[in-house]
């Protein structure tokens, strides 16, 4: 059997969830039996700073703990689109924010699959801007093959807190519709 | 407390799950990034358990409860980052010179000072062998993976309480602060303290070829004096030179001549190697990936990792050394373990320094690039 590891990059301002969507897709993609290491970096802002998450998912024990590299990026913020692109494999998966996309300056590559989605948009239709987050990983688990939306839900079914349980389930269908 | 079984977990939370399964019933603490999430959860489940969680003023309020918490007879932990560490240090010395049986966790972040305090290091390394005043041995262990935050951690207590000395946990921000499997087994094997049976029995003297004399806890009917001062067997305060002599080196022997099962040795694919790399806690991850595809790529490599740190096994080393043509030493710092085996390995083999600083992990695209450039 072939390894089969994918490295997935979530950046964002702090504030964003980018830890929180982490956490949902880790704990989504564990439960269907993967090896996963998820890491996260953070300033010592609570609002504001840089943020990211990385998530190394595998059918094997995973050694490393970092990649250079990202199989799928997902970008929800200006800086992080700036920081993070260069890192993007060729032809590989970059989902983003299109209301990110509207202000970006200068070339775009175009050796990778970038798919706009309007997940702030969706999310402030929604009645929070907060779960602009999880539109993009509903978006992802229409075109992973590893990740899924059931899995997604269910983890946010156990963990979400019940009062933004609600929004969160909306936001990751409207994320799958809209791809 | 998690259920046995498999599951996806905070490194810091895996260490508290391993603490309560350990014994650990009180635990002070002062919160600090990378290590609070280990309060937290010991905050939410000890009550569970019967235990107790305090959060004190500051990090030499925190040591010194369970220093005292130890002392009443439970098993009691603290948990911490650099800054606390430092003003730590005092009365860890206190609890060497008392024999207290105590874990302390040190989610090593990077400095000095505030540094870049939300970035992993593993810079105190040297600080918890040699941090706190006077002549004495320290056993600290180093985890690499979620698993042996929760491993480790039990370790950690049993040979604290072994030993009756304070153990140090030298965790990292990655480890720390990062989620993979963690499998929580049905039962794990605890020990517990050595109780005096007899009123001849002291506190602080042993004809034991252990080292170590067995501990009354307050309340149980001894007549105890605990102080960190110089002291005689039976606790009573004497500077005499030979009351002192005795002590450094009973404490310090108590470890050492233990040492060999101390030890804790990771060996991955070092029978044929000509390079080993030599590394600990999160720092081996990137490692033991480039000894594999070293391997792949026909550069005869091994992994030497050290799930104990200190006491260092250096016959071990000194072995290694025997047996290879260089040891690329990899650490999370400007380059300490590696002048230590430099000391051991004195020229037996080639040691190599790969030290990383900035609150970045090493790459393993370094590692090998290091590896082939000796091989």
């Amino acid at each position: 059997m072939t390894k089969v590891q994918q490295n997935i990059l979530i950046g964002g301002t702090g504030g964003q969830g980018i830890v929180a969507s982490g956490e949902f897709l880790s704990a989504a993609l564990f439960a269907k039996g993967y090896e996963v290491v998820f890491g996260r970096s953070y300033g010592s802002e609570a609002r504001g700073g840089s943020c990211r998450s990385e998530i190394m998912v595998s059918d094997h024990e995973i050694n490393d703990l970092q990649f250079e590299t990202s199989d799928i990026l997902l970008l929800l913020s200006l800086p992080a689109y700036k920081k993070y692109m260069g890192k993007a494999k060729k032809g590989s998966i970059v989902i983003m924010d299109s209301s990110v996309m509207e202000r970006v300056e200068g070339d775009v590559r175009d050796d990778v699959e970038l798919i706009q989605v309007p997940a702030r948009d969706i999310a402030v239709r929604l009645g929070n801007q907060i779960v602009a987050n999880m539109v993009i990983l509903g978006a992802l688990s229409k075109r992973s093959d590893m990740v899924r939306l059931d899995l997604l839900k269910e983890a946010v079914e156990r963990s979400m807190r019940p009062s933004m349980r609600e929004i969160n389930l909306h936001a990751l269908e409207e994320g799958y519709n809209t791809v | 407390m998690l259920e046995p079984g498999r599951h996806l977990t905070l490194g810091n939370v895996a260490c508290a799950e391993g603490a309560l399964r350990a014994g650990c019933r009180f635990f002070a603490g002062y919160p600090i990034t990378p290590a609070s999430e280990i309060s937290h959860h010991i905050a939410a489940e000890i009550p569970k358990v019967g235990g107790l969680y305090v959060q004190m003023e500051d990090e030499i309020a925190s040591i010194a409860s369970v220093i005292g918490a130890s002392w009443a007879g439970a098993k009691a932990m603290t948990a911490t980052s650099g800054p606390g560490f430092s003003l730590m240090q005092e009365n860890i010395g206190y609890a060497h010179m008392t024999e207290t049986p105590l874990v302390l966790v040190n989610v090593q972040r990077s400095g000095p000072s505030t540094g870049q305090a939300t970035d992993p290091s593993q810079q105190d390394i040297m600080q918890a062998r040699y941090g706190s005043h006077g002549d004495y041995e320290v056993i600290a262990v180093t985890p690499w993976s979620v698993q042996e935050m929760f491993d480790l951690t039990v370790r950690a207590f049993n040979l604290a309480e072994t030993y009756r000395t304070p153990v140090m946990l030298m965790a990292d921000g990655v480890v720390g602060h990062m989620k993979e499997k963690l499998t929580v087994p049905e039962k794990v094997d605890v020990v517990d303290r050595r109780k005096p049976t007899s009123r001849e029995d002291t506190p602080w003297g042993t004809d034991d070829p252990s080292g170590v004399p067995p501990m009354p806890a307050f309340g149980e009917g001894y007549a105890l004096l605990v102080t960190g001062s110089t002291h005689r067997p039976d606790g009573v305060r004497n500077y005499a030179p030979e009351y002192h002599q005795m002590i450094v080196y009973r404490t310090r022997d108590k470890i050492l001549n233990a040492e060999p099962k101390i030890r804790d040795i990771h060996r991955e694919h070092l029978d044929d190697a000509r390079v080993a790399v030599l590394s600990f806690g999160a720092s081996a991850r990137p490692s033991y990936d480039a000894v594999v595809k070293a391997r792949e790529q026909g550069v005869k490599a091994g992994l030497f990792r050290l799930r104990t740190l200190w006491p260092l096994p250096e016959n071990e080393i000194r072995a290694l050394a025997d047996q290879v043509d260089a040891i690329l030493v990899v650490e999370m710092n400007v380059g300490k373990l590696v002048k230590e085996v430099e000391r051991v390995v004195c020229g037996k083999a080639k040691v190599a320094s790969l030290a990383k600083v900035g609150g970045v992990l090493p790459l393993g695209r370094e590692v090998l690039e290091e590896v082939r450039r000796l091989a």
